[in-house]
């Protein structure tokens, strides 16, 4: 009918336009178009409207179901009125180029305006003559086109197959209408006979619910990773019940594996299982997250690693029968040849999204999924954690290993701490950051034992400070920071370092009153609790190190999210090498001491005791030796930061070098401001009272005084550090990926500076190339 | 010594400035708006065919001197090459023949950038697009009053659109129309009659000088410099159609005209034009707005035609564009572009651009993109 229905529709209005008279000031030609188009509009208007523009989703969904025949075959006619005459009228009063606006319609508006049967702006001029509109699912069964019962093994795996490509498809941040819900039995499953396909069906439906509210609650999305909102009319057609979704899936199986005993040939079916399996263990992992969200009481976290071993040995099996379902039709859209429909949401769409989307195909699907598997394996790891600092160090790792996975940040962040409030679904954060810096460098005053601990003004001291701590969020917030895709975080570390300022303050406060305590003490004569509150920088020392620690990362990732130009390099790894890097050190190196002098004063005061039993002096003897294994657990890391300093060096003077030879490119300078570019790079440091700015003029000084070295120098300073860094590398034992992998960028670029100081190219200055596909923060030097 | 030359070069630009304003006045009060609508079209398809006419004679009886053309080109480059050197810190005057190819290439890559960049720019109008639509979908009010507004909007664009397609069948309806209007409205007739008195001219003016057109444009043709590039502000609606005309030729995705209008009409003087014999060969489009406390500047479209690559066409007009956001007190410049897209990074990094941020998945497509910012203070 919609062939036909054009062409009468159209002569009509030709023919209305030739006998209409002309208005004076328009051509007889204009007018005519105007007035095809015009019709045209009307027809377009009718369509349009009679299929979402003005009706709520409801209605919608009502008469698209009203009469399967009328749904394919015609649209909704009403009865419009010819206003061309009035159009005409109130175009005559316009001046070229001018245009009519309303308060609430303006040139802003406008640009949100469809021009009708525009073939890039009008969805509706996709359809030709010979292309019917995409049937609904009431439509296709009137057809013929779905079967809803006695579906064959074949076809469920297909079915099957397709839909998991269409969950891995929306988990990666496409439109839920556009990929989940182009399948017609995702509308209506409780219309579907075959009862493996409405158990599967309904899973799907409920594992949506459920990914949507893990991924809500955990607060760690933003609009690239993942779209919230979607067609919420469809998927409020059957209310979610995920409870009941692992009994029903079970059931099935159970029914459909009785079923294979009586059959001789029973591949197809089992590959059916295989499927039912590893939805239904993947929906069981994935409803217990929510649940923990939710509830935040649930703590057999070991049932969640077992579930995942279990789906993970269905996947070779599924791998194995791709081949067993119906495959997608070529040419065509539709991840399976029955039961999708591509197209059956372009008009609900905003006209601002894609025209089409090319859904995942099913072994990336499934590799996809086997990846996210992995990734929920490891994240159960974070409950072994249980200090502020360790925890961070695995949410720093996580995020680069499975930084691009919404829903894998999302399930860390709830596996850790639903809500910021508790730890590990049972310590308050309040305890959890008390308890995170007894761990990092053991303040006797947090020490139970500590007869200091009793002094009512010391915990006093102690409450308010760690309650400030939790009221400003701070280092909460660094860890839910690791949770966000990595462009983001950038910007969120920006703001959080410019926070950590006030913390200081606090925290050097409250060291201050400590040895203003110490003072007391020790003119009352108490000398033990002197000695305990004397020289007292935990508190400061903790909050520093983790303050250093977020500018650090926050300095580097602009190198792994390539937002540095070249001829920045200079400054960028000169600060870290001059001073970041350096703080980071001390910061450990004091907390050594402080642990290595609080192990000697334990010691002296057991001998002490102890000096009148020799028995007891045989037993305590034992514990020194114990002791000396852990006096240096930041060793490693202080070993590994001596290296970045190295490398920040010899990338420094390497730059230096380069810079001075002639081989950087430059921007023209009509423009730009290099003064105002170092400010602006450096600007969420500028708010910190410790470290301090450095000002430009400071690094212009330095760099001057850099400079004065002759370019052959600078390359051999460059090379000096570069070695450096490779002795440091290779004194450490049992290194991880991570340090081999900077070993050879060590050993390349020591390599490269020798042979550029002894004069390579030197007639010819190229920009090298900086290869940072070995290490996100430190690049090889490529010469071309 | 730099800083000498680009103020007299500023003041170059001033002057021809002036100029252009001072043709404006003598322009307007000569015709109508429809006959300025017109004739510019007319222009263009004439120009069009003479230009075919051009490719195709020198190719069949003047090979020899096309390859006297060649080396002319080659000596223009070599100009056009000599005053950025004395900018770029280099100072070569003259360099190697490997020093010609590589400064070739990138002014390639300079023009390149340009068709690129507007894909990327066009791309980000288009994600806000999609943004705008979601704030859209939350005020049922709203929506409810819109749908009334389009049908206006839509029959506006079809009317512009109509118009390019008018043919000669229509010519003999218009003059009967006129000799209808004439008994009626004498005042209509006689517009009309001046529109007919425009049209005869330039037809008599065609066929008598087709043979010195053809030996005298022969010449420049194929080697147009950069000095040949005119550099002028938007001025009035007529040049509407041709700035969309290029802008779309170089893109891929949907404006309506209305995004034009938004920009164009609220930052007239953002928005710049370069032409080259009467055809419009390159635009930018801008806007200086107030965020957050900041007064930004944002690229929202540069495009260049392909055929007037490497002749800093999309440099020019960039930093005519920032240069008049200065004078409006800008305190930064942004835009967007994508990720890979290393001519269009090349020449905003070259004028001092950094990247401020990665946007990931910013585009439909799902490719990131970078903010580029010029900060001034």
């Amino acid at each position: 009918m919609y062939p036909s229905t054009l062409p009468a529709e159209a002569d009509p209005s030709t023919m209305n336009g030739s006998s209409v008279a002309e208005p004076p000031d328009f051509q007889a030609a204009t007018a005519a178009a105007a007035a095809a188009a015009r019709a045209s509009s009307l027809e377009q208007d009718e369509w349009s409207v009679g299929e979402c523009g003005f009706l709520d989703p409801d209605v919608q969904r009502t008469m698209r179901s009203g009469s399967a025949a009328e749904d394919i075959t015609q649209y909704p006619m009403h009865g419009w009125v010819d206003v061309t005459k009035e159009f005409h009228d109130a175009c005559a009063e316009l001046q070229p180029g001018e245009l009519a606006q309303d308060m609430l319609f303006g040139l802003f508006e406008a640009m949100s305006a469809i021009e009708i049967m525009d073939p890039k702006m009008d969805v509706g001029m996709g359809f030709d003559k010979q292309d019917l509109p995409p049937p609904s699912f009431e439509a296709a069964i009137a057809t013929g086109a779905i079967k809803l019962d006695d579906l064959t093994p074949s076809e469920l795996i297909g079915i099957y197959d397709a839909l998991f490509s269409c969950l891995v498809s929306w988990l990666e941040g496409n439109s839920m209408d556009q990929v989940l819900f182009t399948c017609l039995y995702l509308h209506a499953p409780a219309q579907i006979k075959d009862k493996a396909l409405r158990v599967f069906c309904t899973a799907v439906r409920n594992l949506i619910v459920v990914i949507k509210k893990i991924i809500a609650v955990a607060a760690v999305n933003e609009e690239e990773d993942f779209q919230l909102y979607g067609n919420s009319a469809l998927l409020a057609a059957e209310k979610a019940q995920p409870a009941t979704v692992y009994s029903s899936l079970k059931d099935v199986e159970d029914e459909l594996i009785r079923k294979c005993k009586k059959l001789t040939s029973t591949e197809d079916w089992m590959a059916v299982v295989h499927r039912l399996r590893f939805m239904r263990h993947l929906f069981q992992v994935i409803y217990h997250v929510e649940q923990m969200a939710s509830n935040d009481t649930v703590d057999d976290k070991v049932d969640i690693y077992k579930i995942l071993l279990v789906a993970s040995e269905m996947l070779p099996g599924i791998r194995n029968t791709l081949d067993r379902g119906t495959q997608p039709e070529k040419g065509s859209d539709a991840p399976n040849p029955m039961g999708f429909s591509p197209r059956i949401h372009d008009r609900s769409q905003p006209p601002a999204f894609p025209r089409s989307i090319k859904i995942r195909d099913r072994p990336s699907s499934y590799q996809f999924l086997e990846e996210m598997i992995s990734r929920f394996k490891y994240a159960c790891k974070v409950t072994k954690y249980k200090d502020y600092y360790s925890a961070l160090n695995f949410f720093i790792e996580y995020s680069k290993k499975s930084g691009q996975c919404i829903l894998s940040r999302s399930v860390l962040q709830t596996l850790f701490s639903a809500n910021m409030r508790m730890a590990h679904g049972k310590l308050p954060m309040k305890q959890f950051l008390r308890h995170s810096v007894q761990v990092f460098n053991s303040p006797p005053v947090l020490n139970a034992k500590h007869p200091v601990a009793a002094d009512p003004k010391v915990q006093q001291h102690l409450e308010n400070f760690f309650r400030y701590c939790i009221n400003m969020n701070t280092f909460t917030q660094f860890i839910r920071i690791c949770g966000f895709n990595r462009a983001r975080q950038r910007d969120k570390l920006a703001r959080l370092i410019e926070n950590f300022d006030t913390i200081q303050v606090d925290a050097a406060r409250l060291d201050s009153m400590m040895n203003q305590l110490a003072n007391e003490r020790a003119m009352e004569g108490n000398e033990p609790m002197a000695t305990a509150l004397k020289h007292s920088t935990h508190f400061s020392t903790w909050v520093l190190y983790n303050c250093f620690r977020a500018m650090l990362i926050f300095l580097m990732s602009g190198f792994e999210l390539e937002l540095y130009a070249v001829h920045e390099f200079l400054y960028i790894y000169w600060y870290p090498y001059e001073f970041l890097i350096g703080f980071l050190v001390s910061a450990l190196t004091r907390t050594e001491n402080i642990l290595l002098a609080q192990e000697e004063y334990a010691e002296h005061q057991s001998k002490t005791q102890s000096g009148g039993s020799g028995a007891a002096k045989n037993r305590k003897a034992a514990k020194p030796k114990k002791n000396k294994k852990t006096q240096r657990p930041y060793r490693a890391e202080i070993v590994f930061y001596h290296a970045l300093l190295s490398l920040c060096g010899g990338m420094y003077k390497a730059m230096g070098a380069l810079t001075k030879d002639g081989r950087v490119r430059l921007p023209l300078s009509k423009f730009d401001n290099e003064e105002i570019r170092y400010n602006r790079r450096f600007l969420p440091f500028a708010t910190l009272t410790s470290p301090p700015p450095v000002s430009y003029a400071e690094f212009k000084n330095v760099r001057e005084h850099m400079m004065r070295h002759s370019v052959e120098d600078l390359y051999t300073y460059a090379a000096k550090h570069f070695d450096q860094a490779r002795n440091v590398l290779e004194s450490i034992q049992n290194p991880d990926q991570e340090m081999l992998d900077l070993l050879q960028i060590a050993r390349t670029n020591f390599v490269v500076m020798n042979v550029l100081a002894r004069g390579h190219q030197k007639e010819v200055k190229r920009q090298p190339e900086f290869d940072f596909s070995k290490h996100s923060y430190f690049p090889i030097i490529k010469l071309k | 010594m730099a800083d000498a030359q680009a103020a007299a070069a500023g003041k170059k630009k001033y002057k021809n400035k002036k100029n252009s304003a001072e043709k404006n006045p003598n322009h307007n009060p000569n015709s109508s708006g429809q006959v300025e609508a017109q004739t510019p079209s007319n222009g263009h398809v004439q120009h069009q065919e003479e230009e075919a006419t051009e490719d195709q004679e020198p190719a069949q009886e003047l090979r020899g001197l096309l390859k006297k053309m060649h080396l002319c080109n080659g000596h223009g480059h070599k100009e056009q090459e000599a005053r950025p050197l004395g900018e770029v810190v280099n100072g070569h005057a003259h360099g190697h023949s490997n020093n010609n190819h590589i400064r070739c290439t990138s002014g390639s890559s300079n023009n390149n950038n340009s068709t690129h960049n507007n894909n990327s720019v066009d791309s980000s109008n288009n994600n806000r697009k999609q943004r705008r639509e979601g704030g859209d979908g939350g005020g049922s009010d709203s929506n409810s009053l819109k749908p009334e507004e389009k049908p206006i909007t839509a029959t506006s664009k079809t009317t512009a659109n109509i118009h390019p397609t008018t043919t000669t069948d229509p010519k003999p309806k218009v003059s009967e129309d006129v000799a209808v209007e004439q008994g009626v409205h004498v005042a209509t007739g006689s517009g009309h009659s001046r529109e007919q008195e425009r049209k005869q001219p330039p037809s008599d003016y065609a066929e008598g000088a087709t043979p010195t057109i053809t030996a005298q444009l022969q010449l420049p043709e194929p080697a147009i410099s950069a000095d040949e590039i005119v550099y002028k502000e938007y001025e009035a609606e007529h040049q509407m159609h041709d700035i969309m005309r290029l802008i779309q030729a170089e893109l891929s995705e949907p404006y309506s005209i209305y995004t034009y209008r938004y920009f164009i009409y609220n930052w007239p003087k953002l928005c710049f034009l370069a032409s080259h014999d009467n055809q419009y060969v390159g635009a930018i489009v801008c806007k200086l707005d107030m965020h957050m406390n900041v007064r930004r500047g944002y690229i929202a479209m540069l495009a260049v035609r392909k055929e007037y690559r490497k002749l800093k066409i999309g440099t020019t007009l960039v930093t005519k564009a920032i240069e008049a956001m200065l004078a409006d007190n800008a305190d930064e410049v942004v835009l967007e572009t994508e990720m890979r897209n290393q001519p269009a990074l090349r020449l905003y990094e070259n004028l001092g651009f950094v990247r401020d941020k990665r946007l990931f998945r910013y585009y439909l497509n799902g490719v990131d993109a970078l903010r580029l910012k010029l900060w001034f203070r």
